[in-house]
């Protein structure tokens, strides 16, 4: 499965300092700085590449079969992102 | 005017946006009652923004010996650690009488600092740029107009500081 683009990590990267700045939130701890970030990123969307046969092997049919690819990461974006405002 | 003295103070409020790559105006809330709405404006970690101050005008008793103390007044809301710095540039573009065209590409020859965030969040930091008299500072005298444009180098190698490094005023001062 490919990876986002540079540019893409990039707008991600941008995106989440732009979101943190604005909460007024401290994320330097632990020698944090906007490479380290970066770093993050990139290693988080290749794990999601590494595992995409996983992902799909531990969704049950019908549905494995009947959804399309695409309709699995939407849903893959709606059970984090809600797992993520829940605070799970 | 005596070395140290007060030339031109601004604020976000006589900032004016490049046609591209600008930086992002914002307000930090204050804590009083009413909250304060602290003007300023919000430079990217993950790309270079920059923002002009046109239009400004060198005071008539700037002596023209000893240059400019650019001072930048910023805040780092994400960020306290000092090692994770901002990079701030500025240059100054001349335009002299009858000399030259608002349509020039003005070339900006950029003097720049590595600036420590504030030690707590929401403080406000001072860090200083110098520009020698004469051609460093694009040759501007007394009474004559000129742009400051500000920018923050992302990709410089002192620049690691996380989220945005707001500006919130600039003080120039002669050195």
């Amino acid at each position: 499965m490919a990876t986002l683009s540079d540019s893409e990590r990039s707008k991600i990267w941008g995106h989440f300092m732009s979101e943190a700045s604005c909460r007024g939130e401290l994320i330097n701890q632990g020698g944090m700085d906007k490479y380290a970030l970066r770093d993050a990123i990139d290693a988080i969307d290749q794990h999601i590449s590494n595992d995409k046969a996983a992902f799909n092997a531990d969704i049950p049919q019908p549905a494995r079969s009947g959804l399309s690819a695409s309709h699995k990461a939407e849903i893959l974006v709606y059970v984090v992102r809600r797992r993520w405002e829940v605070n799970i | 005017m005596a070395s140290g003295n007060s030339l031109i103070s601004l604020t976000p409020l006589h900032a004016v946006s490049p046609a591209a790559n600008a930086a992002t105006f914002d307000t930090i809330a204050g804590g009083s009652t009413p909250a304060e709405n602290w003007p300023c404006i919000d430079f990217d970690a993950s790309a270079s923004e920059y923002m002009d101050f046109p239009n400004l005008v060198m005071p008539q008793n700037y002596a023209g010996t000893t240059g400019i103390t650019v001072i930048i007044k910023w805040a780092a809301p994400g960020e306290t650690t000092v090692t994770d710095e901002c990079r701030w540039e500025a240059a100054l573009q001349r335009i002299n009488d009858d000399a030259v065209a608002l349509t020039v590409d003005a070339a900006y020859a950029y003097n720049g600092v590595s600036a420590d965030p504030p030690s707590a969040a929401n403080e406000v930091a001072y860090d200083s740029i110098t520009f020698t008299n004469g051609a460093d500072m694009d040759s501007v005298v007394a009474g004559e107009m000129f742009n400051l444009r500000v920018y923050r180098d992302h990709d410089h190698a002192d620049d690691t500081a996380i989220g945005d490094c707001c500006l919130l005023a600039i003080h120039i001062k002669e050195t």
